[in-house]
């Protein structure tokens, strides 16, 4: 067996994802009623609008992590207790479909912060898809210069994947003390 | 509950479940099989993995913990 290349000599930028899973097994009519993964209802993962006024100065009261360079689109990361966006009903796991008629599904990292920055009244479409929780990045490309740094909340890691998430979040706490923050 | 997510959407035999984590995918009664992709379009409605425009029509691509990409049908 090959062995495996030390993950401090990757030349470039890693990015974990989980790995793919199948969809769950088929099981009978009458007994999805009360399987958890079965009987969610779709209307609470639709896409919604969230409508924010930002007064010059003010924060908006959330973070986002993701973009194109992570291969991802945009997600909530984080939304401040008792702010506008959390008053807007704006929550963890979000996914940012559009700002404003701008599509988010496909964008620069930077370019979602200078366009949420910006914006003096935003109207953004988001679906909540909580399975981005689980989903790993790490900014360690140029262009993520300020992404959130926080890391997805997987449960059960094995050891390879922790010693690699220990060693990146220091790396993102070390960047964090020096760029720019992408709360909003 | 997991039900044809329109009359005219999914062919006879199929509907749809939803993941907790908000994942969709798509059950075959007759077949008892289950897939990401829907019926009818062969592609992933809403399942976590990126689409590429580059890709074959039901081809996603994945990542490996460590990092590598691979291909998913």
């Amino acid at each position: 067996m090959d062995q495996k290349i030390s993950y401090d000599d990757y030349q470039l930028p890693v990015v974990f994802l989980p790995s793919y899973e199948s969809p769950p097994a088929w099981i009978p009519p009458q007994e999805r009623i009360h399987h958890p993964d079965y009987n969610n209802e779709l209307t609470h993962f639709l896409p919604r609008t969230v409508v924010l006024k930002k007064p010059p100065g003010a924060q908006l009261g959330f973070n986002i992590r993701g973009g194109k360079a992570s291969q991802l689109g945009i997600f909530i990361s984080k939304v401040v207790p008792d702010s506008d966006a959390h008053r807007a009903g704006l929550q963890e796991g979000d996914q940012v479909l559009s700002v404003n008629d701008v599509d988010f599904q496909d964008i620069e990292h930077s370019k979602a912060v200078e366009i949420l920055k910006t914006a003096r009244e935003i109207l953004m479409k988001v679906r909540y898809f909580p399975y981005s929780k689980v989903i790993f990045i790490v900014p360690l490309l140029p262009e993520a210069e300020g992404e959130d740094c926080t890391l997805g909340g997987r449960v059960e890691l094995d050891e390879g994947t922790r010693m690699v998430t220990q060693r990146m979040r220091r790396r993102c706490v070390k960047r964090t003390s020096t760029a720019s923050s992408s709360s909003h | 509950m997991a039900a044809p997510l329109g009359r005219d959407t999914l062919p006879d035999h199929w509907s749809y479940g939803v993941c907790r984590d908000g994942r969709v995918f798509f059950i075959n009664d007759k077949t008892r099989s289950t897939t990401w992709l829907h019926p009818r379009t062969g592609e992933p409605v809403n399942s976590g993995h990126m689409i590429r425009s580059d890709l074959p029509r039901g081809w996603e691509e994945g990542f490996t913990e460590e990092g590598a990409s691979y291909f998913i049908k």
